[in-house]
């Protein structure tokens, strides 16, 4: 039997074939102060399971309901097999069970409940963004402190956990345990490498590592409620990103990358830092080394034709880049902060570079006229010729209001929400109701793929046809009506 | 567990009398007199699986409703605008609890109560939590096939077409 401080786990369920980033970050953590640490994938275990009720058992825990409750104690029976089975294997001080997003909910209660049972002293901690999320709660801890009274668990961390955890092994108290109260890290370099020892690496279909260079984000996008948690934009050097994923590549024979980031190149100068540093690397190495994530379009003037070229040499590929809209004016109204011309140089460069993209876009903004429409299929058609970089449209559902977003605040007077954050209407753009803008990410998304590009479809549909059967039956929409578990969604949303 | 209560009331000919029993053992007990939003809260125990049962009571159906011209113009009772159960909310899913009238007519769907009878919220599952958010998901069990034809044709049915001319 292993002993360790912490035993940290991935819980289920998040549809990914990556390694989640999460436990390895806090197992770096805590054993550079000398604590020992093991992680444990249980979300990958289960998705790559033979087991023959697998559909079943992934739709409970993301969302604990079903109609054929005669299974319920499937699930039951599975939690408890990997409760006993952890506590075979380990012998923990802490369990710390990262709820990536609120559909490890269930699971994570049920895995706590079977470990009290076993062990009913064992210390369990809950801790990760799903804990903040639960709709018609009324306070942003109030799951976890509902699982604390319950008794399930010990502690739960809010938010960033590096600190922490490391205050709770040390002291048992501390800023943003079993309370709110956290606080941003700012000198982000100061961590250590995420240490994916514990995980079988070889087993993972999709061979990718995470990295985070930054956290929070240089735009207030009007529609997007990150800067309401990160309240700061904290990066690193260009430097040490790449040197970690150097260091990584060396240690963990992985050579691709993804971000975390809402945007790989917030600060400009750490970004050519970076890639000059990779692009160093990578002329000279056997194994090349490659990366993707969240891209913010910049005309030549900022991201110059040197930068493309590092850029390429690199590794950059698959840049997910926030389009959102054709037309300049609901752009700017969305505080884009990019023009028409810095977008044709973007996707121009992309081009000549042989640098991949993927275009995210935002269908239905409160601004949006027909027009404003119209010159979003005109830039689709505009760049059939860079068909061969822009390998995927994204068109999402059409847009939500997310409360605590600038749109929230700043048209609260003047939109009416109708139940639900997709449901709204706004004063001075009535016509563009709910039903509107289904019509017109439907027209986008036909257009898109006569044009030959490849588009993200039918789950989109599928929420749609959701919601609007919600929207329909004068229902209230609420968090759980959006189903995330897809990694890249959760990144996205 | 705390329990709050926000209503609506009409006091036709006196107010709504309201008992609410947990199990049953009477917990909250009071008449209405007053007109209009208002809002009451108990304690009772924590300890699950429970009903808890809100009872309308003592109204005459012949004389605390006022007619006019065979229409209603006033009447004894009262609509549950929320309830919460320490910190969670029940507000859309009012509608997911039953009514029973003293007559055993069984009302679904509906928080104004007109009857004398029983709003009835079975808490049934060891724990509070894992019950609201399973209430919370009820919806996601009663999605209809989906056909994309279909869809596009019912959101296509009403108001103008879009032109997709945009050479």
């Amino acid at each position: 039997m292993l002993n360790c401080d912490i035993l940290i786990l991935a819980v289920p369920l998040t549809d990914t074939d990556k390694p989640l980033q999460a436990p390895a970050i806090l197992k770096a953590v805590v054993e550079k102060h000398g604590y020992t640490a093991q992680t444990y994938d249980l979300n990958y275990e289960l998705i790559t399971s033979k087991n023959k009720e697998l559909d079943f058992l992934k739709q409970y825990f993301s969302f604990g309901t079903t109609n054929d409750h005669n299974k319920i104690i499937l699930a039951e029976d599975y939690v408890s097999d990997m409760a006993t089975k952890i506590l075979k294997i380990y012998d923990p001080t802490f369990i710390a069970v990262s709820v990536f997003t609120y559909q490890c909910q269930t699971f994570s209660m049920l895995l706590a409940q079977h470990l009290k049972k076993i062990k009913p002293g064992i210390k369990i901690i809950f801790g990760g963004q799903g804990l903040s999320i639960a709709s018609g709660i009324q306070s942003s801890d109030a799951w976890a402190k509902e699982c604390k009274q319950l008794g399930l668990i010990d502690h739960y961390i809010i938010s960033e956990g590096e600190q922490a955890l490391l205050n709770l092994l040390k002291d048992g108290k501390g800023k943003g345990i079993d309370n709110t109260d956290w606080e941003q890290k700012l000198d982000l370099d100061d961590n250590p490498y995420p240490n994916y020892d514990d995980y079988n690496l070889e087993q993972y279909s999709f061979k990718t590592l995470m990295i985070t260079g930054s956290r929070g984000c240089v735009r207030r996008c009007t529609f997007c409620d990150i800067h309401k948690h990160w309240k700061r934009f904290v990066f690193r050097s260009g430097k040490s990103i790449a040197e970690e994923m150097i260091h990584q590549s060396e240690r963990y024979k992985i050579y691709n990358f993804n971000f975390t980031d809402s945007l790989i190149n917030g600060s400009m100068k750490a970004y050519r830092d970076f890639i000059t540093v990779l692009a160093e690397h990578n002329q000279s190495a056997e194994k090349k080394l490659s990366w993707g994530g969240q891209f913010i379009v910049r005309g030549i003037h900022s991201m110059t034709e040197k930068d493309w070229k590092l850029t390429k040499i690199s590794g950059g590929d698959k840049l997910n880049v926030g389009v959102e809209s054709g037309s300049e004016a609901v752009r700017d109204h969305m505080k884009k902060q990019f023009s028409d011309k810095d977008m044709d140089e973007f996707v121009e460069q992309a081009h000549i570079n042989k640098v991949r993209l993927q275009f995210l876009m935002i269908m239905g903004y409160p601004t949006e006229t027909l027009h404003d429409f119209k010159l979003s299929l005109k830039m689709f058609k505009r760049y059939r010729k860079y068909q061969s970089v822009i390998t995927k449209v994204v068109l999402g559902s059409t847009l939500s209001i997310l409360p605590g977003t600038p749109l929230a605040e700043e048209l609260e007077q003047s939109v009416q929400m109708n139940g639900g954050e997709n449901f709204w209407v706004y004063d001075k753009n009535k016509s563009l109701d709910f039903r509107e803008r289904i019509k017109r990410r439907i027209i986008m998304g036909e257009e898109c793929a006569k044009m030959g590009f490849d588009v993200t479809n039918n789950n989109d549909y599928k929420l749609l046809h959701y919601l609007w059967n919600i929207y329909k039956n004068k229902q209230t929409q609420n968090v759980i009506d959006l189903n995330t578990s897809s990694l890249n969604e959760q990144k996205y949303s | 567990m705390k329990v709050k209560f926000d209503i609506n009331v009409n006091n036709y000919n006196g107010g709504p009398q309201i008992s609410i029993y947990d199990n049953d053992n009477l917990v909250f007990e009071n008449i209405f007199p007053k007109k209009g939003p208002q809002s009451f809260e108990f304690e009772t125990d924590s300890k699950f699986p429970k009903v808890l049962k809100l009872i309308h009571q003592n109204k005459n159906m012949k004389y605390d409703t006022q007619l006019k011209d065979g229409n209603i113009v006033d009447d004894k009772g009262f609509t549950i605008n929320k309830i919460l159960l320490d910190s969670f909310v029940l507000e859309n899913e009012l509608y997911l609890f039953k009514f029973v009238t003293d007559d055993g007519l069984v009302i679904p769907k509906n928080n104004y109560i007109g009857y004398n009878g029983k709003y009835i919220i079975n808490v049934d599952s060891e724990n509070l939590l894992k019950w609201y958010l399973n209430l919370q998901k009820s919806f996601i069990n009663q999605l209809e096939e989906f056909d994309y034809n279909k869809f596009k044709q019912e959101i296509f049915s009403e108001g103008p077409n879009l032109v997709v001319n945009y050479d």
